[in-house]
């Protein structure tokens, strides 16, 4: 694989601090815009307080609609950083280092969009702090440990916490870099505190490194048991179309589908807003591609077996939820339409090599995938609710409201937002990484050609 | 610091070096002791086909040996197709050695089929094949398995043609010049060989997944009433590829301890690796045994909780906690410590341990589906079936075809050579020493 051209330390530093230090027109517009979709969200939200739950359409029997949808579909798509940042520097990937800090960044702020939805869903969300906070243990009440509901919060403010921490650490030198480059004194004296001393000395980046991959490490298994915890949600429970134990998996493979493709769409974003070429280069695309082959590919497996183990047993509840997740309603059309936008048409052109190593091609796929995912999850969710009760007089169609479009859109906007302002406020792919990569590439002579290589300890 | 690199390397390989058939000290007495409880385990299959007909319950610890082989011979070859894809460097002394392992596995296909023909009507019990009759479940699943140990012979066979090609082709007969692809080391047929082990070694990883989901389902799921776990399949993959590695593991040790030829090829680097990837997948085991254990234990659905009693809480509880210590307690505690990782000895001695829990993991998971008389209905099973221990023709059965699957390794690691010439000088030219700052370090090329 090539490696990127190697720029001198100024070129890297002023490319990286330029967007820091400059701000573009489009940011303003931009953030403008975004913001007043998110300010639709909030007045549904303030609506929502004021009319009820029904405002958003919940009714019997289907009482999760597209706020726990966007729930699930987020811890999905925050899956991306982990994998992105901690497998890929495990595996020591070259092709990691530009990817890194869009792929934390965008999980800190789709995790924050996933945890807002079960406190919008709750309904009135003052009472889930003060249902905490304090427990009521002097009347015997204790949190139930055999609840999933018990096991999301521990998860994903782990997650979180544990992912701010990874961010962090990896952002320490670049810190001091924006220190030393920072004019106002304001700015200089944040920077100052954040930086947290760092001077680049042997010992500091000796710990700073340890420290980056003791957390990999660490942050596997939690990346892991967030998304198991959260389908085991849905599949602790009896209800028919959800009690499958592929489950856990299942979630987990397709968080890193889901979440990998959205850095994919975010990094060629970046690379057109912030001018990045030659930072994020057609290898790096073409990399993650083949990751994404891998993994859709490792997805549709478990598709497969969660489909034919649900009718496995041939148990009328369970074929009623897969029929009605087939025939159903609107399935006819947005069935395929699922399994076409996640599989159909990005996988096979991913396997054609200038599709791999166009900007163009993999930002389009991307988005399909992410439309089949969000569409996987809605049918996950909605159909096992629809025929959740044996007694067929219960069964209803459910028909989700604009006011929860709103609320959809709205989340996006807040991720978008939020990444922006981060790019604002900090470098947008980490410098010393880059320098790294830049001090490490090569070529070393086989015959007559020069062939690309690393230096590796 | 560079890490130790094996001898050979460090020299660079002489244009002149050739690789060589397996040679090892007393080798003959080795071969010939395995070579007779080899043919005692074809006698025990011969006998056992007589003998018991289509009575299901007699097949159920040669079936339980059958997915033992599945979970560790037939993987074994994927670390080599699967470094060959990842173009880990580490990987090139193992490749061959590792596929190799393909050989042997096909042998076992003779213990699937008639076991397979002892498999009850689908009729009035859950099953992947829903209404769908014709060639179910026995001729779909020969089907399938057969063309994965085909495939996966020949990737072995394909990769292996640059070296057993040495000399002059053309002098050869006509029969060996065409299995040989009449080798003369052109652009083109290297382009070939690349292209046909990466698409040859894909379709083996789907033809492995497909085929274990059929095989585990058919033979293990659906002869239980109530058994329902869509992970099951993917637990015996995840379980097969730690079993795997585990096999390479032991294999390469071995090797390098008692062939001079292969000595030179395998240092720390290898034992690291394996070792990395023998931690990740033992973590994974405990992950997918746990992601089907917590949702029925949660549930509590009866149907669902009277299979489990019988393959994890009560009937067969002694051979499920031995393999939970040989899969995940005693390695997982052991290789967690970088001291174990960097020594080859220890990783085999713990592999070893590994491979032997994987056979009790598989005994327990299907000798009571194949000896379950009440397989119709959908559960729950009631009253619980008792244990059915192995009786002395079936430890003979399994130490006959043991050593079968060590005699037919050791017969063709003879002609073929463990150690993959091709690749192992494309290794070579792949990478270098070199001065970094004030140490050496290692220079890697990965070429597009």
């Amino acid at each position: 694989m090539q490696e990127p051209p190697s720029y001198d330390v100024k070129t890297i530093d002023r490319r990286l601090f330029d967007f820091m230090l400059h701000t573009p027109k489009w940011f303003f517009t931009t953030s403008a815009g975004l913001l007043t979709v998110f300010g639709a969200g909030f007045v549904v939200f303030i609506s929502m307080l004021y009319f009820g739950l029904q405002f958003l359409g919940y009714s019997h029997p289907v009482y999760w609609g597209f706020l726990i949808v966007n729930f699930v579909f987020w811890i999905g798509i925050s899956h991306a950083g982990v994998f992105v940042s901690a497998v890929l520097r495990l595996t020591q990937a070259e092709f990691r280092r530009p990817v890194t800090r869009a792929a934390e960044v965008v999980t800190i702020f789709s995790l924050q969009a996933a945890v807002l939805f079960p406190l919008i869903h709750s309904g009135r969300p003052w009472r889930t702090a003060y249902w905490a906070f304090p427990y009521d243990f002097i009347r015997g009440m204790w949190p139930n440990p055999r609840s999933p509901l018990v096991w999301d919060p521990s998860a994903i403010f782990t997650y979180l916490i544990s992912t701010i921490l990874f961010v962090y650490v990896a952002l320490l030198p670049d810190l001091a870099l924006a220190r030393d480059r920072a004019e106002d004194p304001v700015r200089r004296w944040v920077f100052t505190v954040l930086a947290l001393g760092f001077r680049g000395t042997s010992r500091q980046w000796r710990i700073q490194a340890i420290a980056g991959i003791l957390l990999s490490a660490i942050i596997l298994p939690i990346f892991v048991s967030v998304h198991s915890i959260v389908s085991w949600d849905f599949a602790v429970t009896s209800v028919p179309g959800w009690h499958n134990t592929v489950f856990a998996p299942y979630f987990v493979i397709g968080a890193v589908h889901s979440g990998v493709s959205a850095v994919v769409t975010a990094m060629i974003v970046m690379k057109w807003a912030f001018k990045l070429d030659g930072y994020i280069t057609a290898d790096h695309i073409d990399a993650l591609a083949r990751v994404l082959i891998a993994v859709a590919t490792g997805w549709l497996f478990l598709l497969f077996l969660d489909f034919s183990f649900g009718l496995y047993g041939e148990e009328s509840a369970e074929v009623d939820t897969w029929m009605q997740r087939i025939y159903g309603g609107a399935w006819p059309v947005l069935a395929p339409i699922f399994i076409i936008t996640s599989y159909i048409i990005p996988v096979p052109l991913w396997l054609i090599k200038s599709v791999r190593r166009s900007f163009g091609w993999m930002f389009v796929t991307t988005i399909l995938v992410n439309i089949g995912m969000w569409l996987e999850r809605y049918m996950l969710v909605i159909p096992a609710l629809e025929r959740k009760s044996s007694l067929t007089f219960t069964y209803s169609e459910y028909i989700p409201s604009i006011s929860e479009g709103i609320l959809v859109l709205a989340s996006f906007a807040f991720v978008i937002v939020g990444v922006l302002a981060f790019c604002k406020v900090l470098p947008v792919m980490p410098a010393a990484d880059i320098r790294e990569g830049a001090l490490l590439s090569t070529e070393l002579k086989i015959g007559r050609r020069s062939v690309p290589a690393t230096l590796r300890e | 610091m560079a890490s130790p690199e094996p001898a050979a390397l460090a020299i660079k390989l002489r244009p002149s070096w050739k690789p060589k058939g397996l040679q090892v000290s007393n080798s003959n007495v080795v071969f010939a002791g395995l070579g007779l409880l080899a043919a005692l385990g074809l006698v025990m299959l011969i006998l056992r086909i007589v003998s018991s007909g289509d009575d299901r319950a007699s097949w159920a610890y040669p079936t339980a040996f059958f997915m033992w082989t599945l979970s560790t011979f037939a993987t074994a070859p994927l670390v080599a197709y699967v470094t060959r894809l990842t173009r880990g460097y580490w990987g090139y002394p193992i490749r061959r050695l590792a596929a190799l392992w393909s050989i042997p596995a096909l042998f076992s296909y003779l213990i699937l089929l008639p076991s397979l023909a002892t498999l009850p009507s689908l009729d009035g019990r859950a099953s992947l094949w829903f209404g769908f009759r014709f060639g179910v479940p026995g001729f779909a699943d020969a089907l399938t398995i057969g063309f994965m140990f085909v495939t996966g012979a020949a990737l072995m066979w394909l990769t292996s043609i640059p070296d057993l090609a040495s000399g002059d082709v053309r002098l050869k007969s006509p029969i060996t010049r065409s299995l040989l692809m009449n080798w003369r080391g052109t652009t083109k047929q290297w382009l070939l060989i690349r292209s046909a082990s990466k698409y040859l070694g894909a379709f083996y990883v789907m033809l492995l997944a497909i085929g274990t989901t059929q095989v585990t389902t058919d033979m293990g799921q659906s002869l239980i009433p109530g058994w329902r776990s869509g992970i099951f399949p993917l637990y015996h993959i995840v379980t097969g590829f730690q079993a795997g590695v585990a096999v390479i593991i032991v294999t390469t040790y071995l090797l390098q301890k008692f062939s001079p030829n292969i000595r030179p090829f395998i240092g720390q680097e290898q034992a690291v690796n394996l070792g990395r990837l023998l931690l990740a997948f033992t973590l994974l085991d405990f992950y997918f045994f746990w992601a089907d254990y917590v949702l029925i234990w949660y549930a509590g659905l009866p149907s669902e909780i009277a299979a489990m009693q019988v393959l994890i809480a009560d009937v067969y509880r002694i051979p499920f906690i031995a393999g939970a210590f040989g899969i995940f307690v005693i390695p997982f505690f052991a290789i967690i410590f970088n001291p174990v990782r960097r020594r080859l000895w220890a990783l085999a001695l713990i592999s070893t341990i590994i491979i032997i829990g994987n056979f009790f993991d598989r005994v327990r998971l299907f000798v009571p589906a194949m000896s379950n008389e009440k397989v119709f209905g959908h559960g729950p099973l009631s009253p619980l079936p008792g244990v059915v221990w192995p009786n002395v023709s079936d430890i003979l059965f399994i130490v006959g075809w043991a050593a079968l699957m060590a005699f037919v390794y050791l017969a063709v690691a003879r002609r073929i050579p463990a150690i993959s010439g091709w690749e192992m000088r494309e290794g070579a030219m792949l990478r270098q020493e070199t001065h970094f700052e004030r140490g050496h370090i290692m220079l890697l090329a990965k070429p597009e």
